[in-house]
């Protein structure tokens, strides 16, 4: 027997190990949402897709434009001197120096133009059109008032590219990258020259370039900014890590203080601590083996779990404390209360399963897996330690004593009923809090990315009421299709006045590049004829060098198999805005800004493997369906509840008075949300749920005392109100600490928690006794 | 490019102030007298100097402005190009392809104000955003230099000559940052004198419009 003890003690711990070491964190906030989401499915994919985890954004602010060049060269001679930390710092178009370049793209984008212009254009490069064809592109360099058109014709005389129909709009839709139109703000890109392999990787790298940009900018005169995914990464997964830290010490340090208040007895005190050291491992453990990566939401787990299950140690110890006796007799005292403590509140957590968004099941599976831990380590562990080493409480203090008394508890009835009052009319007053649409639960309440990301695109690109247009398909010629067949609905949907700007145009389209492929052959075995004939019109071997790398590259590209991409940096630096591949296949993206009452329709377009995405419309999707999706939710929890209740109290009367008493809880929250200014949002509609699933602990708890003295009402309020008062203490401290999370969302999940537990607490320790004698009373006296 | 066609019409106009003053002055009395310019045609032939041509291409056109903001420009004979503006209303006319484009006015008057007009309002303005490199007069012409402040634009450089009797500009000269040039020579210059109705329009019915703003 006692081998297989501690056999089961060592896989205990080697399982435990082993579940710590599978611990990792998930920074994007798309694994928080329903998966079944059009704009989240969208704009998960688009992060995927286009946002580059290996690539930081400095942005400068200066004063004046020539300032904030000078600071840009500056800075990004300082990020080149530095190899090992940072591989390539783009800050200016690369084509500006390195124009030749450039070349591959116009060749490649004549590849992907209309036939019949292409033949028009080989056309007049034929011997017996080529002399006039360069002479009219003289006399228009002449004559032209068109920067872009002397541009053209100086580089492209022969005029191949008046071939490259619809090019002019994509590139004019496109939003600036480098500068701003006044000068005045720059973008660096940097790309990481370590490998980021994790976000621990990621959190090193993105402090070690601040330290240099802060270190090159120490007399502050501009204004820097890191944005980019890597910095958001870094950002989001230390908040994780340190909400999770901070948490559960705050909350095990506050709980630590409670107890020592109530009991000023340090061993009791370190053997519930202990135990809530074990069960918060013990939880993370279970974590690691069976659950993926913990996400913001879930990070928040361990402060309420230790605030929940410290309640089964509370009981037992005031239990003993009260009754004294042997572990059985503990148990045996304790056993239902634990029993449905745990079988209501884990069925609160686990039932967040049912919800839609992931971020909320995974809390919910953590803290129920928790709970019930704590219920098993209290009652298996505690409990011995508590009836065995016997350690008695000190005499109460007179604070506390008088905390008890009988006028502080009729003061204290008199003060919460005031409080419900008001609060019940303040919500009357106030109409309810208000539901806050908006994506801000998602995102960390203070974000230095977020922020420099925001003054990016107020400076160098209008987003309002942009959309992101997403194609997705198996190969490129799936994308092209869908391309094609979107364009002329998308314009349409969007209203007379939107600005579509489609990728179409520079997507790889492998019939054309076979047919263009063959009209162009014949001019790459013709340069030196064409070549004489620059000569001839006066044009230099400037003029011919696009040519000569076009038709090179054409011969090259003779040998490949459509779809052809181009491939220099130049090249890479324009398409991978506008495509990606991915193990799911490709990805072409386009921007559409709709007139302003279509952005909604837009929204809704439909069509397979097309979203058309943006974070205003994710809200609105959000607003459509979860708040539809909690009342179901609460409304099987309150059945469930209430059927567990009857089954366990099999009285109408009692049960009817802790329905009761959870009115009067909810209500209250309600009035106190709506007097603080606390809005509703996605993650802390969640707060109903857990409230009560956790929240009807307390008259549960308190019921079971009344019933178990009827003779004596108030010191059943005394000796449950202790009890009630702790474990309401702990929970609230629980969630209090997640208040100040990194997510907002969790932040507001913790506030309103607390609040509601709090306000659950009071009602149940001064009303409810009250409550009862009244009905009891009365039933009584009739 | 619009803009330089601004400039000189702007300069144009303003340099008889200039005459018979040698020294930095004669920017003062030219800024000062720009205001009493109320219209102005003129002819001219520009030379585009560039990196990718043995020599540079002339041509040849005419002018006309007329205050506050009306400007005719049109290159060839007959007209191949014509810029029209009202106001803030840009237009790019190719008669023979009957084609018209809406420029967006912001584009031009993104850098360094040239499309407005005065072209400066006082020495400050234009030494806020011009460095006078040089300023000399021989015997008739005064030709005056100017380096922009801005050094990341493209202009890199303006050489204007005027004749300081007649005030008449001859020549105005931009470089640009690639070594391109474009150098226009400008004649029968009139000043303030009735422009005929219908100056600042052209049918364009029945031709392809091409907002560039959208």
């Amino acid at each position: 027997m006692r081998a297989v003890r501690i056999a089961a003690l060592v896989a205990l711990v080697g399982l435990t190990a082993l579940g710590l070491s599978r611990i990792s964190f998930d920074v994007d906030v798309f694994k928080m949402l329903p998966a079944n989401l059009r704009q989240a499915e969208g704009l998960s994919l688009f992060l995927k897709h286009f946002a580059r985890t290996d690539e930081l954004l400095v942005t400068i602010e200066a004063n004046d434009a020539e300032q904030a060049t000078r600071a840009a060269d500056e800075l990004a001679a300082v990020f080149a001197c530095r190899p090992e930390l940072v591989a390539r710092v783009t800050y200016r178009p690369r084509w500006e120096t390195q124009p030749e370049e450039l070349s591959e793209l116009a060749a490649y984008l004549l590849l992907n133009a209309p036939p019949e212009k292409v033949r028009a254009a080989a056309e007049r490069a034929l011997p017996e059109r080529v002399a006039q064809t360069l002479q009219e592109s003289l006399e228009q360099l002449a004559e032209t008032v068109s920067p872009v058109e002397v541009v053209q014709l100086s580089y492209d005389p022969l005029r191949f590219s008046e071939a490259l129909d619809g090019l002019e709009k994509t590139a004019r839709g496109a939003p600036g990258e480098f500068a701003s139109e006044d000068g005045r703000f720059r973008v660096l890109y940097l790309d990481a020259a370590p490998k980021l392999n994790d976000y621990r990787d990621t959190i090193r790298w993105v402090d070690e370039v601040r330290a240099v940009a802060e270190d090159w900018n120490q007399d502050q005169r501009v204004t820097l900014g890191i944005t980019g995914e890597p910095a958001f990464m870094a950002e989001i997964s230390r908040g994780m890590e340190a909400d999770m830290k901070s948490s559960g010490v705050v909350a095990l340090v506050i709980i630590a203080a409670i107890f020592w208040f109530c009991y000023r007895r340090f061993k009791p005190l370190a053997a519930l601590v202990l135990m809530l050291v074990l069960i918060f491992v013990l939880s993370l453990a279970a974590a690691g083996l069976f659950l993926s990566d913990l996400t913001v939401m879930g990070v928040g787990f361990a402060a309420i779990m230790i605030g929940l299950s410290v309640d089964y140690g509370y009981l037992l110890y005031q239990q003993w404390v009260e009754h004294g006796g042997s572990t059985k007799d503990l148990r045996n005292r304790c056993r239902p209360n634990i029993f449905w403590a745990a079988l209501t509140t884990a069925a609160a957590f686990f039932l967040l399963n049912a919800s839609s968004l992931p971020g909320l099941s995974q809390l919910g599976n953590l803290v129920g897996f928790g709970v019930v831990i704590g219920a098993f380590v209290m009652y298996f562990l505690f409990a011995p330690l508590v009836a065995r080493l016997k350690w008695r409480p000190a005499q109460p203090s007179a604070l506390a004593a008088a905390f008890w008394s009988s006028w502080a508890l009729q003061i204290g009835a008199w003060c919460t009923g005031a409080l419900v009052l008001v609060l019940i009319g303040g919500l009357i007053a106030a109409g309810g809090p208000t539901i806050d649409d908006s994506t801000k639960a998602l995102r960390p309440r203070h974000s230095p990315a977020n922020k420099a990301l925001d003054r990016l695109y107020a400076r160098l690109s209008d987003q309002t009421n942009l959309l992101s247009v997403l194609v997705t398909g198996r190969d490129e010629v799936q994308v092209l299709e869908r391309l094609r067949k979107i364009d002329g609905a998308l314009r349409e949907t969007g209203g007379p006045d939107s600005l579509y700007t489609s990728p179409e145009p520079i997507w790889p389209d492998a019939a054309r590049q076979s047919r263009n492929l063959e009209t162009v052959q014949p001019l790459a075995g013709d340069l030196a004829r064409l070549r004489e004939a620059f000569e001839t019109a006066g044009f230099s071997e400037d003029a011919f060098a696009l040519t000569r790398n076009a038709a090179a590259l054409w011969s090259k590209w003779l040998a490949e198999a459509p779809p052809i991409w181009p491939s220099n940096p130049s090249s890479e630096w324009l398409l991978r805005r506008v495509a990606s591949r991915g193990a799911d296949g490709w990805v072409a993206l386009g921007i559409l800004r709709p007139a302003p009452d279509r952005e909604e329709a837009l929204a809704a377009f439909r069509e397979e493997g097309v979203f058309v995405v943006s974070w205003k419309q994710l809200g609105a999707e959000l607003k459509r369906t979860v708040p539809r999706e909690f009342v179901w939710l609460v409304g099987i929890l309150v059945a469930v509840t209430l059927g567990l209740l009857f089954f366990g109290f099999r009285k109408v009367s009692d049960v009817g008075l802790m329905a009761g008493v959870m009115a009067l809880v909810f209500l209250s929250l309600a009035g106190a949300m709506a007097m603080l200014g606390m809005e509703w949002n996605f993650f802390n509609m969640a707060a109903i749920l857990l409230l009560l699933g956790t929240g009807v602990d307390y008259p549960l708890h308190m019921t079971l005392a009344l019933r178990g003295k009827l003779g004596d009402p108030r010191e059943a309020q005394i000796t449950m109100g202790r009890v009630i008062f702790l474990c309401a203490a702990s929970a609230a401290v629980g969630f209090g600490s997640i208040s100040w999370a990194s997510n907002y969302g969790l932040a507001s999940l913790g506030r309103t928690c607390a609040l509601g537990l709090a306000l659950d607490a009071l009602i149940v320790i001064y009303l409810q006794p009250v409550l009862w004698r009244f009905f009891h009373g009365r039933r009584t006296g009739a | 490019m619009f803009r330089s066609l601004l400039v000189s019409v702007c300069l144009g106009a303003a340099l008889p102030a200039l005459a018979a003053v040698p020294d930095t002055a004669v920017l003062d009395q030219w800024i000062a007298r720009q205001v009493a310019i109320r219209s102005l045609s003129a002819d001219f032939t520009q030379t585009r100097a560039l990196r990718v041509l043995r020599n540079p291409v002339a041509a040849k056109g005419k002018l006309w402005f007329q205050a506050p903001g009306d400007f005719r420009w049109e290159v060839g004979s007959p007209p191949k190009t014509i810029v029209l503006r009202k106001g803030d209303d840009i237009r790019v006319i190719e008669p023979a392809k009957q084609v018209v484009k809406i420029e967006a006015v912001e584009l031009g008057k993104r850098e360094a104000g040239l499309m407005e007009f005065p072209f400066v309002r006082s020495r400050a303005d234009l030494e806020k955003r011009f460095k006078i490199l040089d300023l000399r007069t021989e015997g008739v012409e005064c030709r005056v230099k100017l380096e922009p402040r801005d050094t990341q634009g493209f202009l890199t450089g303006i050489a204007l000559g005027f004749d300081t009797e007649t005030g008449h500009l001859r020549s105005l000269e931009m470089s640009f940052r690639d070594g391109s040039s474009l150098r226009n020579e400008f004649s029968n210059i009139q000043v303030n004198e009735k422009l005929p109705a219908g100056t600042f329009a052209f049918d364009t019915a029945g031709f392809r419009v091409i907002d560039a703003g959208r």
